[in-house]
């Protein structure tokens, strides 16, 4: 049932998209999937990953112990039959919101190749034409310099981010 | 002066900041109508010459000089502009939150994707895509975020109204092809 996993953690956005992924192994309509051994598989994974010492956001942590109360209400034998609507629904929240975020992630895909196609298209700079006569507004403060400044640190550390790869501990 | 040599002058001259249908029209003294009309002569005039490496685009409701898709590998090696970079996947994701749901908050971001994102959401902010609006009236006054005009440059749309939909039949085949890919990546 548990297919090897030899995945990296940091090849995923985060617990939902490593549920999703799992999720996906079914080929089913996601709220069909069962979700017991979805769960089962999460958590052989963060485990795995422990084993292996890697660092593991806490949000899968998070993640983990949620699925845990879900897979133990599951195998619990049942009270009463709020106990049961209260399990479902926790199922359903859980599977809506992967479903949720299945959705974004297609969309950031079409915006991406939206994106490719712009950026095929390369344009100059303004021109700054300035006349003797042109006279100075005064519409800046210390304010409007420093973030100026600001934000071209902050591109700058991206660009140099983008460039090197960087190792960090989540 | 000649009608065309005075729109492509002023498109010239805005380079990459571009200008409004309204703008060009009280610059260059014409109609709305003679500036689209030129606009549509240049074009093509710059289309069916093939010696000319320059075109006119239209994004976030400017008209913009820019040099023709042909060239974009040649030009690749030699700019990097922040327009033509790409972002991140998490960025991407946020992003496109963002656009779909905006206004919202940080909060609903990170609920929606189930991970922190105060990284990306600078990150964004800093290329200017995307920008705070406001406040939300509740506890805590968390900041709302929307997109900003670059943003719809930087896709090249005119409006967020032509922003793709989830189309449900297309939603199912990429499902297919995202998993397939990720499976890939898998080995």
């Amino acid at each position: 049932m548990i297919e090897e996993i030899n995945i990296k953690i940091d090849n995923f956005e985060g617990p939902l998209d490593l549920l999703l992924h799992l999720v996906s192994q079914y080929q089913m309509d996601i709220f069909q999937v069962p979700l017991v051994p979805v769960i089962e598989q999460y958590l052989n994974y963060i485990r795995k990953m422990q084993t292996l010492e890697l660092e593991i956001a806490g949000e899968y942590m998070l993640m983990a112990s949620q699925l845990m109360l879900i897979k133990s209400r599951r195998l619990l034998p049942t009270i009463s039959d709020d106990f049961i609507e209260d399990t479902e629904q926790l199922e359903y929240d859980l599977l809506a919101q992967i479903d949720e975020y299945r959705k974004y992630k297609m969309l950031s895909q079409s915006l991406n190749n939206l994106h490719t196609v712009r950026s095929h298209y390369y344009s100059k700079s303004k021109t700054e034409i300035i006349t003797d006569e042109t006279s100075l507004i005064k519409d800046k403060n210390a304010i409007d310099l420093f973030l100026a400044f600001n934000k071209i640190l902050e591109l700058q550390r991206q660009q140099i981010e983008d460039e090197n790869t960087t190792i960090e501990a989540e | 002066m000649n009608k065309t040599a005075t729109c492509e002058l002023l498109l010239f001259v805005s380079g990459e900041s571009g200008l409004t249908l309204t703008e060009l029209s009280s610059l260059a003294e014409l109609s709305k109508q003679a500036c689209q009309q030129q606009i549509v002569y240049l074009r093509e005039k710059y289309h069916a010459d093939e010696e000319s490496a320059l075109t006119i685009i239209e994004t976030a409701g400017k008209y913009r000089m820019a040099t023709k898709e042909e060239f974009s590998d040649l030009l690749s090696t030699y700019a990097k502009t922040p327009l033509n970079q790409s972002l991140s996947k998490s960025a991407l994701e946020v992003l496109s939150i963002i656009a779909y749901k905006q206004p919202l908050t940080r909060l609903e971001i990170e609920q929606l994707r189930g991970v922190n994102s105060s990284g990306v959401i600078a990150t964004l902010r800093a290329f200017d895509l995307v920008e705070k609006v406001g406040e939300l009236e509740a506890p805590g006054r968390p900041s709302l975020y929307a997109t900003t005009e670059f943003f719809l440059d930087y896709i090249g749309i005119n409006q967020l109204a032509e922003l793709p939909e989830v189309d449900e039949e297309q939603f199912i085949a990429e499902k297919q092809i995202l998993f397939n890919e990720s499976d890939e990546d898998a080995n």
